[in-house]
């Protein structure tokens, strides 16, 4: 990527900042509106007991939204990137073992549920895994590069480049 | 002073006003992550207490009543498997507990292409058959807000009428068999009460079990089913556990498959 110039890098992570969380807003943002928040879908890994799914339904939503408040108004964007590939390699992982297990991600209840062939199952898993691997690239990328536009970020490894030396001293 | 000693002063003259208005630039920059991170924190902070707090609220309607009275031959709070209904008794056989709501596609689908096989198993002695209800899609889907609100508890309800009137499997078969084209559009009282004649409820029993459908007699039991469903962190329905492990879709839909499935865990 060294062919890349600094402005054309810059501009390819502020979108892939603003993509994340627009992703990060609307995925927490959805599940607010639901009863137990993430609870089922949490539940429907088949990977915390019980006792856990009440209180990480609530804290996977808050985390989500936090990571996009934060993407969105570009603070702590180098923290923010490697928590949200951290978050997306942990749904990879989590949407992998209940496939390998053989069990159904969704209820099978609602909107394209209800599909118990195994041609409709491959193709929802393959589909999720792909767009979340996708994510996890953005995530990696801004981490690597976090320096973006309309942030309130300043990076310090790059402030020298981006603030102007005074020229002259009075 | 020499033209070179005013050079280097020059220099470090700008030296240190670089460094300051670096400094500056710091103090600035750490203001601004202080104040963002703490706005962050407290507006979600604030939309989470709210949300919580509007969750709590209409959560505490659902609390299960202990003293419910079940269906006829229908579990009480008690044992393994709490407000199901077993629908056979094989002794040491494998058991199959197998979660249901009334109004989910898939519980349709799957009562369709092996309900038969299940419920045979089940009068061969095979397996111990345990159906346990809930009712979770009433929350889930425009039902609520539609013409048969609460569909899936009403259904279960009905459905404890019809297992007193001895139709239970009947009445069970008779509801996944008649369910809407459209998920969340429910049933009718009036149809509730009409799967029961469809079940072969007749005579005397017949009234009786449209008083008992009128009454709602067995909602506290359909719900309290529903709330042990949330409480175990149930995923989804269909649900199925045989001896306790959970069997999958692909397995619990197929007749060749569960069959292989019952007879390996049959000791």
């Amino acid at each position: 990527m060294s062919s890349l110039s600094l402005g054309s890098r810059t501009w390819i992570s502020t979108v892939f900042r603003l993509v994340l969380a627009a992703v990060w807003l609307y995925a927490g943002g959805v599940k607010l509106f639901q009863p137990g928040g993430a609870r089922e879908a949490i539940i429907a890994y088949r990977i915390f007991p019980a006792s856990w799914v009440d209180f990480l339904g609530w804290a996977l939503p808050a985390i989500e939204v936090g990571l996009g408040a934060l993407l969105l108004i570009g603070l702590f964007t180098r923290i923010a990137a490697i928590a949200s590939a951290l978050l997306f390699t942990a749904f990879i992982i989590g949407i992998s073992s209940v496939w390998i297990r053989g069990y159904s991600i969704d209820c099978g209840c609602f909107g394209g549920g209800g599909d118990i062939t195994e041609s409709g199952k491959t193709w929802r898993y393959t589909s999720e895994l792909l767009r979340d691997a996708l994510f996890t690239g953005m995530a990696c990328w801004l981490a690597w590069w976090p320096h973006t536009k309309f942030a309130l970020d300043r990076i310090p490894d790059d402030a020298s480049a981006a603030t102007p030396v005074p020229a002259e001293i009075a | 002073m020499s033209a070179k000693e005013s050079a280097k002063s020059t220099r470090e003259k700008a030296a240190a006003a670089r460094a300051e208005a670096e400094a500056e630039q710091k103090r600035r920059d750490r203001t601004v992550r202080i104040i963002g991170g703490l706005a962050v924190l407290a507006v979600i902070g604030a939309i989470f207490g709210a949300v919580i707090w509007n969750n709590k609220k209409t959560a505490s309607a659902n609390d299960v009543v202990a003293d419910a009275s079940v269906p006829k031959g229908a579990n009480t709070s008690t044992g393994d498997y709490p407000w199901a209904y077993p629908v056979n008794r094989a002794g040491t056989k494998p058991t199959l507990a197998i979660w249901e709501d009334f109004q989910c596609p898939t519980c349709g689908a799957v009562e369709k292409a092996n309900g038969k096989t299940i419920e045979q198993l089940a009068s061969d002695g095979k397996i111990n058959l345990i159906w346990r209800p809930t009712a979770f899609i009433d929350e889930k889907t425009s039902s609520s807000a539609g013409p048969n609100p609460k569909s899936s508890l009403r259904a279960t309800a009905a459905w404890g009428c019809a297992i007193d009137a001895g139709k239970g499997p009947e009445y069970h078969n008779t509801v996944f068999a008649n369910q809407p084209a459209n998920e969340g559009d429910g049933w009718s009282q009036q149809q509730l009460i009409d799967f029961g004649t469809t079940a072969g409820i007749t005579g005397d029993a017949q009234a009786t079990f449209k008083t008992c459908v009128e009454n709602d007699t067995y909602h506290a039991w359909a719900n309290n089913s529903y709330q042990t469903f949330i409480k175990d962190a149930v995923p989804g329905t269909p649900t199925a556990y045989l001896n306790g492990k959970e069997v999958t879709l692909d397995v619990l839909g197929d007749p060749t498959k569960l069959t292989k499935a019952v007879a390996d865990a049959t000791k």
